[in-house]
């Protein structure tokens, strides 16, 4: 599969962080394997991307960072959901879900 | 994961870092992304450089990290919005150069729009109002009064307070002529004060401008400085063009200096080659102009302390109106604002200049709308990009604003575009106004650039603002619902407003065309059709004595008589409409007197121009200065000298001595002007009485072209051995045709930008309907699907466009209907309201604009219901 457009993966980054955080704390290179794995390797998350998004929404407060030890005891800086980021994936995933459904009914017919 | 001990976090004593921190944070990353990489088989150190390589500018990200989490948030949200600008803008290129066929159409309806406006501003701003160029134009006051005479201006200049300097132009131009010379382009020589360039602050570029001590009656008088155009031309720019000899009236002047490049004197459109000092006026002219009045303007510099109004009081103070009983009016003195000079054009041609502006105005609105039109049918098709866009997290703001780069863009490009089109057209409007010999400089400069730059900017908010709306909306729509097809009011709206304003456009046209051919088809008393006009002179310029060859002109009309193919000839001493004339006093001894245009002809005259004599006799070969002096009165002119008499046989006086016999009367003719009525006149015979015109015209009625005409005159020239020549050849119809050159350009223009509005409404209904057939492929579908007809669908969609074509005449009716008042003053024979121009128009509109929506009507009716109703 081809590596989708750079603009695609930023526009939708912030909902799949949300969505990688609600089972739970993780820190960053944890955040980018989830989402590589889960996608069978269809979205990369560049570095470039990840970190200024992940500080952003900390300033947002949908998230709050805590340092703490990795499973090989290195010290990590993990992501949590906030009760205001919870609140704003289940909104971002509605929207996603509507527009997808869309585009979908779109690429069916033409 | 497991807490970090407590101790840890004592490791930084100061508290924490964020830049370390955020060291920290990407460090266990790499360290992460290498144990991934070891883990599948890499060696430690190369593991290490793919971990940091596929990591990236850890310094760039680190940079944007640390200013989101710093709070210093502002400075990367201006950087990310400068950003954003500049990807909006990639953006808007990629989607233009996407949509090629409608950027394309767009730029170049654009391009002629903003290349009208500036080219007619360029006209404008050169004719009317850009300051003179030179120093502190602002200064500058023109003063006029109905008679200046050079005391008078002595007077005013050595007397007032208020300038600090004043000056004066001749407006008699004297050419460059010598005995026995022929001159291709002889220079023109303008009379100045000493003082004019001094006044202007402009020092000669070489050599010296003129000085008062030039301003003298004597041969010392006899300087001459030249213009840069003028030595650029005759001199190539030779330094030693200084102390030249040039001969204006055979009078020889001495050029002592040149004058810097883009001086043109005191008027618009303008640029006198000479400026020769006033003094020299009494050589170049046998009559004395100085002391004549109504031959000179004055202009002055005010004192820096002063302005207009204290000036014009201190003026009108100084200022003693000529006490002589012989000088009529009331000589008041009048100030006003110099800083632009004596305005290029006046009159008609001013009017319709400005009538022109207006019309391209127009035209770029009509061409705004037609673009907002095409702008409106693609952002309708680009509804999904931009609901992705709007879901991905574009702002509101983000949509307009990319929709609104996109249209700036555009209309920069139509702006560039356009000065090249201003270009071409400025050249066009010189040749349309018969301006191309004046020396108007239509180069850009900063003005015209700022113009043109300020129209495109305006234009691009003008027709950016309905699309973005438009992306709004649509966006909004996309999201929330599923089936509802977005209303396209703003579509429809757009090609209501284009109609209304092209109904304006197009009754103008009509109220123009019908004008003309009012003036056209009014008589003009004469039968100008088929009389070709041969303009002669003598074949070498060495008579002195400025005679026409009146008997030499007689002499080949006689030998044109019998020739074959030839009907008549006849020679006078001007052609009727464009030769003027000069009134002359007109009396009935004991009578009433009138001042009437003098028309001197030979017998055939009146036969040649089919004019009908009403009494009395025509002249005949005997009537010269042997014979007792007679005159032809014109009808209007018996009828005010002789009212309710026979003039015949009675005596009449023309001009201060001549007494001359009244042997006829001819119907009146028009003489320099369809419009107005006929004017009084007398005709003389051609060989009686002194002969002040230096003009002889031969009148020739044939079935041949004026050309044709011409080479007969020529051979025939040649066969009598007569010393002179041919001058020019015109037909007599083109000479009216001439003088209807005002009427003519407001015709053609009108008529060129009202079609190119009903092009522009055509393509954009066109557009519209194409764009509504498939907005509404479903509905045909399932009106297909139960029955109806491709006929009836055609009928659907004609109606539908009809109905906008009818709103948009009827709202356009009281705009036209302004129009037609406001240009009432410009319009020959026709009622200020024309219900004919504004229904012609009507009509004109609503069949174009059905027309237009046939095909896209048509297309719409042959979908296949079945794909139709697949394609939802």
């Amino acid at each position: 599969m081809e590596k989708p457009s750079l603009d695609l993966v930023r526009g939708t980054l912030d909902l799949l962080i949300l969505k990688t955080l609600t089972s739970g704390p993780l820190h960053g290179y944890a955040i980018a394997s989830v989402i590589k794995d889960s996608t069978g390797g269809a979205l990369l998350v560049e570095e470039g991307a990840l970190y200024p998004a992940l500080y952003r929404m900390e300033a947002k407060e949908w998230i709050e960072a805590e340092w703490g030890l990795s499973s090989n005891n290195r010290r990590a800086k993990y992501y949590r959901l906030t009760a205001k980021g919870r609140q704003r994936f289940r909104n971002e995933e509605k929207t996603w879900n509507s527009y997808a459904a869309a585009v979908a009914r779109l690429l069916a017919t033409s | 994961m497991k807490q970090e001990p407590a101790w840890r976090r004592y490791l930084r004593f100061w508290g924490s870092d964020p830049k370390s921190d955020i060291e920290d944070e990407f460090e266990f990353h790499i360290q992460a992304k290498t144990d991934e990489l070891i883990a599948g088989g890499l060696p430690p150190e190369e593991a290490r450089r793919e971990a940091v390589r596929q990591f990236g500018s850890v310094r760039a990200i680190r940079k944007e990290c640390h200013a989101i989490s710093s709070g210093r948030e502002e400075e990367a949200s201006r950087a990310e919005y400068f950003a954003g600008w500049l990807r909006d803008l990639t953006y808007a290129v990629r989607m233009l150069s996407k949509t090629k066929a409608s950027s394309i159409t767009a730029i170049l309806i654009l391009a002629v729009g903003i290349g009208a406006n500036t080219a007619v501003f360029t006209c404008l701003d050169r004719l009317l109002y850009r300051p003179l160029p030179v120093p502190q134009p602002s200064q500058l006051l023109l003063v006029s009064s109905p008679n200046f005479t050079y005391d008078a201006y002595l007077h005013l200049r050595d007397r007032n307070q208020a300038f600090s300097g004043l000056a004066a132009q001749s407006i008699l131009v004297a050419y460059e002529r010598r005995r026995r010379e022929r001159l291709e382009q002889p220079a023109q020589a303008r009379a100045v004060s000493g003082n004019f360039f001094d006044v202007l602050q402009t020092p000669a570029l070489i050599g010296r401008a003129l000085a008062l001590s030039d301003d003298v009656q004597s041969d010392a008088s006899h300087v001459a400085v030249a213009s840069h155009r003028f030595w650029s031309r005759r001199f190539n720019q030779a330094p030693d063009a200084l102390g030249r000899t040039v001969y204006l009236n055979n009078v020889p002047f001495t050029i002592v200096g040149v004058l810097p490049k883009g001086f043109f004197g005191l008027s618009k459109g303008s640029d006198p080659d000479l400026y020769v000092p006033l003094g020299a006026l009494t050589d170049l002219f046998d009559s004395k102009p100085l002391s004549q009045g109504k031959f000179m303007s004055l202009f002055g510099r005010m004192k820096p302390d002063s302005s207009l109004k204290t000036a014009r009081s201190n003026l009108q103070t100084v200022w003693e109106p000529p006490s002589r009983g012989d000088q009529p009016g009331s000589a008041s003195i009048e100030v006003e604002d110099g800083s632009s000079g004596y305005a290029g054009t006046s009159g008609q041609k001013r009017s319709s200049l400005m009538l022109l502006a207006a019309i391209v105005a127009l035209l770029l609105l009509i061409g705004c709308v037609n673009v907002a039109c095409l702008l409106v049918a693609r952002g309708a098709a680009r509804q999904q990009e931009i609901a992705i866009r709007i879901s991905l997290g574009a702002g509101k703001t983000r949509i307009v604003r990319q929709s609104l780069i996109e249209s700036l863009l555009l209309a920069s490009v139509g702006g560039v575009a356009g000065m090249v089109v201003a270009l071409g057209a400025g050249r066009l409007l010189l040749i349309a106004f018969q301006w191309k010999s004046r020396p108007i400089d239509l180069s850009p400069d900063w003005r015209v650039l700022a113009f043109a730059a300020g129209v495109s900017l305006a234009t691009g908010l003008l027709f950016g603002l309905a699309p973005a709306m438009q992306c709004l909306r649509d966006g909004r729509v996309a999201l929330n619902q599923e089936r509802t097809v977005a209303p396209f009011t703003s579509g429809k709206a757009l090609v209501v407003m284009e109609v209304a304003l092209s109904l304006v456009m197009v009754a103008g046209a009509a109220v123009f065309i019908r004008s003309f051919q009012n003036l056209r088809s009014t008589p003009v008393g004469f039968i100008a059709e088929r009389v070709s006009v041969i303009r002669l002179a003598f074949a070498e310029d060495d008579h002195t004595d400025l005679r026409p060859p009146a008997r030499e002109a007689m002499r080949l009309a006689e030998s044109l008589w019998d020739s074959r193919g030839l009907e008549s000839a006849a020679v006078a001493d001007k052609a009727t409409f464009n030769d003027g004339a000069v009134g002359y006093p007109v009396t009935r001894p004991g009578g009433p007197s009138l001042s009437a245009f003098i028309i001197r002809a030979d017998q055939k005259y009146f036969e040649t121009l089919r004019m009908p004599l009403i009494s009395g006799r025509g002249f005949n070969g005997r009537d010269d200065d042997s014979s007792p002096k007679v005159a032809v009165l014109g009808e209007s002119a018996a009828h005010k000298l002789f009212p309710n008499m026979n003039p015949v046989g009675k005596t009449i006086r023309v001009g201060l001595r001549d007494e001359v016999e009244v042997i006829g009367v001819v119907k009146d003719i028009k003489f320099m002007s369809v419009r107005t009525q006929p004017p009084e006149l007398v005709y003389r015979p051609l060989l009686q009485g002194a002969n002040h015109s230096p003009m002889v015209r031969l009148h020739v009625r044939s079935r041949m072209s004026p050309s044709n005409v011409a080479a007969i005159v020529r051979d025939r020239i040649r066969e009598e051995h007569l010393p002179v020549s041919v001058e020019s050849f015109s037909a007599l119809e083109d000479e009216i045709g001439a003088s209807l050159l005002d009427d003519r350009i407001r015709m053609q223009t009108s008529s060129v930008f009202g079609a190119l509005a009903l092009l522009l409404i055509t393509a954009g209904i066109y557009g519209l309907m194409a764009h509504s057939a498939v907005r509404r492929t479903r509905e045909i579908g399932i009106r297909m699907a139960v029955g109806s007809s491709p006929a009836q669908i055609v009928r659907l969609m004609l109606n539908e466009s009809a109905r906008l074509v009818l709103i948009g005449v009827i709202l356009g009716v009281p705009g036209a209907l302004a129009v037609m008042k406001a240009i009432s003053g410009l319009v020959f024979g026709l009622p200020p309201i024309d219900g004919v121009s504004l229904a012609v128009a009507a009509v004109i509109l609503s069949i174009t604009g059905i027309a237009a929506s046939v095909g896209p009507a048509w297309r719409a009716a042959r979908f296949d219901p079945v794909n139709a109703l697949r394609l939802e």
